[in-house]
């Protein structure tokens, strides 16, 4: 029945006569609300000032090259049951300790506790844990709780059902491992709440009032945090710095009402067993062997590191094992890298081990052996020996291990194959090394770290190693909170852009911090030359700012200061975008960056889209970009398209995100099989030439995949990391809306390794020179993310294709040069350009 | 990376753009409330003044909108929108224009409705309407298609369902009705005070109709209840 203008024009009119009744505030009422909001108005200027924390240290390492600070709680949580103790006496000796009740008395972690995590039923648990130690609460029969290092929370399951979880201190992960139920929580100010019906998440900002509520109702399966944001069933919920991040599916959040944790899992009723569980763990078993003559050790450790999306932490999780099986359950489905350790034995590591939910346990034979080691010294710039020098090896050692500062000489990650030269003459000695090419680090206090080349142990020993220190660069600015005032104690953290993924065959991981003073001045010292990102990690926790530090480029070279402000300059413009799907809905969660066109190697922003698909950058430059997406920062990037930014105060840019896929596989022509981790690199056709277009990283298959791509033609290039292959290249890969999704596939076939070293007129090295690759057919290949020469004045390429390659050097103070040469496969070249100075 | 396309190639990239960027990529601005984009930029600023249009502005609409769906309860009301607006300058930077200031503000409303709700249970539209003649509801859900008879329009939850449907339209609807209606204002004398065409106000009234129609059906359906 369709709607009748006459009938409902009389009904109005009745209704609005006969039965309307206005509703006003009250006139007192409403001056008192006056005074108070012109009040609360006139202090809105007064910016709180973000505490620094320790987790927004490990959120930021995390975030440059995904080098948690996080250590292993099995280190430390191995030690006996203690008797009553302070909580500080304990925290100072490195356990975690726990009481029941707030009146109970302290006591360090047990053994099995560390291991099995802690089981409390009716009592309200507190619980507090030293730097360097994580700990892992078991929460009723299908919940976890996971502490970060250095925090403080209280648990408790009150009568009428759920659980409360008051953070002090710290970051806390909050995940449900039922199999109906993988809903996740991380926070790390505030005050989690879950019960029956809901979730709520409270979470204070510094000032202690409310800034993030998030309430997940059963039943609706909606969620409310921010009349802006647009919660949907089938979506994880974060919290990251006080802010909401949505991710990832939400099948779970109480689809009935009926799901309960803690002491309130008891009560609850039991689950159907006739339903369908699906379920959402994984595991990994497997079994220790030595090689023949060698005995069994006592005890191993398994590592697991899981591959996280940045800013995620990637939590490396330990086990002890006394007999030769072992198995480990309740794993999250992912990508692991697994390592075994035993004293007198090299680590074991294998990569890429793909652990799916419900899938067969996925089974590991490891062979442990004696390994090789490596002998040598550390020296200075003039070759006098150094002592306290650190010395690792990058191969060997996980690097989300590694200590956050290695700028100073710090204890070696205990069972990890690291040592430091204290003998006088600069000696260092890593006695079990696995039997592979590794790359070793010398970092020490007053000079920039230095690496190896790389050293192959496969035949044996090394015993003849020489790490030269090199002097550093610093970068040192200013840090402001976005209305231009000085942020005192912002915590600055530059690190050096991993290559790893890309180019070379292994991490090489530097980086430096520092804490803005009153003015908001930072420096950082002792940088090794190369190009770094740099970032406030404070930002992580800043109202109001983007929840994921935005992040710059610089390029550091020896005995230079480069100077980076933080966010950047003050007459910039402030863009405030939003980033939509095709289909015109909002896209949250991916990284947005932003690229100048007139030098793409230089002066990148980029940034993290939130609900509503919004974005926001204080204060970039006026004039011409490049826009790029990906949900991998670091690793994948999608081109979007050119943008002028305007020269005002405020520019509002609604970017629509490109839907079409290129995919396809990267292979050994020679075998067929795929060539794990091999980079494939998109140009694209713009009006001033072909620019930067994207890149991804296949997988353990060789099977990459990059979407997001706007219809155009573009021009794909593959590129092996493992193994001498030459690149190859497919021409006029085009997408559109006729033909969304692309498929090319590259075989690779042997090609050339290649070292270009760049010296001046007096044979010394120049360190950050420019390198270009042109072709026979003069196109131009990029090798690495930024082709410059390192420390030492060299570029080290894995693999060139074969053929006629012309190589263009240029640098600061000097006049460019060229050379061309034809290179073959298999071969190893090493080729040398000096540059003239040019005063 | 410095192969410069051929220019066919560079055509086909963008036909159809009219522009050398990609059609993929627009740029739109999506300042849709400047007014309110003012006002917030002006708080945000710590003009003290800001408050007296902050409150001339959405008071009123917010106080009708928490009152019918908190319950009766007065000082509940004024709590809570007080409340309301202070959590609303806190995060008011992060207000962005691209919805209305007065949806923002019942955004917020509506999650402090909600935790009130959960803790001492006020006496909901719902529940007035509860004892309600079902036959009544039957009527009042026909009111863009039948007379509504006398004897409804005496009712209280008749009235608590037309201030419960204004307060859920916004403000510039919710106005355009009481002015039309209550008032008896012509569309030629509403237009001159909104210094708006008599067209334009006839197209609000239009919407405003339908609007109204729409969710005083809907709530009569479903006996009122938060949205």
């Amino acid at each position: 029945m369709t709607p009748e203008p006459d009938v409902l024009e009389r009904n109005l009119q009745l209704l609005f006569t006969r039965a309307y009744a206005p509703v006003r505030a009250a006139p007192a009422f409403r001056a008192r609300l006056r005074r108070e909001l012109e009040s609360a108005i006139a202090g809105t200027r007064r910016a709180a000032r973000p505490a620094r924390s320790a987790f927004a240290v490990r959120l930021a390492a995390a975030i440059l090259v995904a080098v948690g600070a996080a250590v292993l709680g099995w280190r430390l949580l191995g030690g006996s049951r203690r008797a009553t103790a302070s909580v500080e006496h304990l925290l100072a000796g490195g356990h975690a300790a726990v009481r029941e009740g707030s009146s109970g008395a302290w006591r360090a972690f047990t053994e099995e506790e560390a291991r099995s995590g802690v089981r409390f039923a009716d009592a309200a648990l507190e619980l507090a844990t030293p730097a360097g130690v994580s700990a892992h609460v078991l929460v009723g029969s299908d919940g976890a709780l996971d502490a970060q290092p250095t925090s403080r929370v209280a648990l408790d399951a009150p009568r009428e059902g759920g659980l409360v979880v008051a953070l002090q201190s710290g970051g806390v992960a909050l995940e449900r491992g039922a199999a109906e139920a993988p809903w996740r929580i991380s926070t790390h100010d505030g005050a989690v709440r879950l019960d029956a019906g809901a979730i709520e998440v409270a979470c204070l900002d510094l000032r202690g009032s409310p800034a993030t509520r998030a309430l997940l109702r059963s039943g609706s399966g909606a969620a409310e945090v921010d009349p802006r944001t647009d919660l949907v069933p089938g979506r994880e919920v974060w919290l990251r710095g006080g802010a909401l991040v949505l991710e990832g599916p939400l099948d779970s959040v109480a689809q009935d009402g009926s799901q309960r944790t803690g002491a309130a899992a008891a009560a609850g009723p039991e689950p159907n067993p006739a339903a369908p569980v699906p379920a959402t763990k994984a595991s990994l078993r497997g079994t220790v062997a030595v090689q023949a003559g060698a005995q069994l050790p006592e005890t191993f450790v398994v590592t697991l590191l899981r591959r996280e999306r940045l800013p995620e932490v990637s939590r490396p999780r330990a086990q002890e094992f006394r007999e030769p099986a072992f198995a480990i359950e309740g794993l999250r489905p992912g990508r692991y890298t697994v390592f075994v350790q035993a004293r007198g034995f090299a680590t074991w590591q294998r990569n890429d081990v793909e652990l799916e939910a419900g899938a067969p346990p996925v089974a590991l034979s490891v062979v442990l052996d004696g390994g090789s080691a490596v002998r040598g010294r550390v020296v200075d710039r003039d070759g006098h020996p150094v002592e306290g020098a650190t010395v690792l090896s990058e191969t060997d050692t996980a690097s989300q291990l590694l200590p956050f500062d290695l700028s100073g000489p710090v204890a070696p990650p205990t069972g990890w194959s690291a040592a430091v030269t204290d003998h006088g003459d600069g000696t260092f000695e890593l006695a079990h090394l696995s039997r592979g090419t590794h790359r070793l680090r010398a970092t020490r206090p007053g000079s920039a770290a230095v690496w190896s080349e790389p050293i192959d142990l496969s035949a044996g020993d090394a015993t003849d190693v020489t790490l030269r220190l090199v002097e550093g660069g610093a970068i040192e600015g200013q840090v402001a909170h976005d209305d231009g005032t000085p942020w005192q104690d912002a915590l600055v953290i530059a690190s050096w852009m991993d290559m790893s993924t890309s180019f070379s065959e292994s991490a090489r991981l530097s980086f430096g911090h520092a804490t803005a003073d009153a003015q908001g001045h930072y420096a950082i010292e002792d940088l090794p030359p190369g190009l770094y990102v740099v970032l406030n990690a404070a930002e992580a926790q800043g109202q109001g700012a983007s929840r994921v530090p935005r992040v710059q480029q610089a390029h550091v070279e020896s005995g230079v200061r480069t100077r980076v402000d933080l966010p950047g300059g003050s007459l910039g413009t402030a863009v405030e975008g939003t980033l939509l799907g095709s289909d015109e809905q909002p896209l949250a969660g991916l990284d947005v960056t932003w690229v100048p066109a007139n030098d793409s190697a230089n002066d990148w922003k980029s940034t993290r889209s939130r609900e509503a698909g919004r974005f926001d950058l204080p204060s970039l430059a006026p004039g011409p970009y490049f826009v790029y997406v990906g949900a991998d920062f670091g690793t994948e990037f999608s081109w979007q398209g050119p943008v002028e930014v305007p020269a005002v105060p405020v520019f509002r840019p609604t970017v629509h995100v490109g839907s079409n896929v290129v995919r396809g596989v990267v292979r050994n022509a020679a075998t067929g099989a795929g060539l794990a981790r091999s980079v494939v690199v998109f140009e694209v056709a713009t009006p001033d030439g072909s620019t930067f277009g994207g890149r991804t990283v296949a997988d353990a298959d060789g099977r990459y995949v990059l979407g997001r791509l706007p219809a155009a033609r573009y021009r794909v290039t593959a590129y092996a990391v493992t193994g001498r292959f030459g690149q190859e290249t497919a021409d006029d890969v085009a997408v559109d809306a006729s033909a969304p999704e692309a498929v090319r596939d590259f075989d690779l076939r042997a090609g050339a390794g290649l070292v270009v070293h760049v010296r001046d007129g007096d044979g010394r090295s120049i360190a950050g020179a420019r390198l270009r690759f042109l072709d026979a057919s003069n196109s131009a290949y990029s090798f690495s993310p930024d082709d410059r020469s390192d420390a030492k004045g060299s570029l080290r390429i894995l693999g060139v294709k074969p053929g006629r390659w012309k190589i263009e050097a240029s640098a600061a103070r000097h006049e460019s040069s060229s050379t061309t040469l034809d290179l073959v496969a298999d071969e190893e070249r090493d080729v040398e350009i000096t540059l003239r100075s040019s005063h | 990376m410095v192969r410069a396309p051929r220019r066919r190639e560079f055509d086909g990239m963008c036909a159809g753009s009219g522009s050398t960027a990609p059609p993929i990529f627009r740029l739109v601005h999506t300042n849709l409330y400047a007014r309110d984009m003012l006002l917030r930029d002006r708080i945000v600023a710590g003009e003290r003044a800001a408050a007296e249009t902050l409150l001339a502005e959405h008071l009123d609409p917010l106080v009708q909108f928490v009152h019918f769906r908190l319950g009766g309860d007065a000082h509940g009301v004024e709590d809570l929108v007080q409340d309301t607006f202070l959590v609303a300058l806190e995060r008011m930077g992060g207000f962005d224009g691209r919805s209305s200031l007065h949806t923002w503000l019942c955004g917020i409303a509506k999650n402090k409705i909600r935790d009130a709700r959960r803790t001492r249970r006020p006496q909901s539209l719902q529940d007035a309407l509860l004892e309600a003649d079902p036959e009544i509801e039957a009527i009042l859900a026909q009111i863009a298609r039948e007379p509504l008879p006398e004897h409804v329009l005496e009712l209280a939850e008749t009235r608590d369902l037309v201030g419960a449907t204004l307060s859920s339209l916004p403000p510039d609807y919710a106005q355009a009705l009481v002015q039309k209606y209550v008032e008896g204002r012509s569309v030629a004398e509403i237009a001159r005070e909104a210094k708006k065409g008599d067209k334009a106000i006839e197209s609000v009234l239009t919407r405003a109709r339908a609007a109204f129609a729409r969710v005083f059906e809907l709530l009569a359906e479903k006996r009122g209840g938060l949205r």
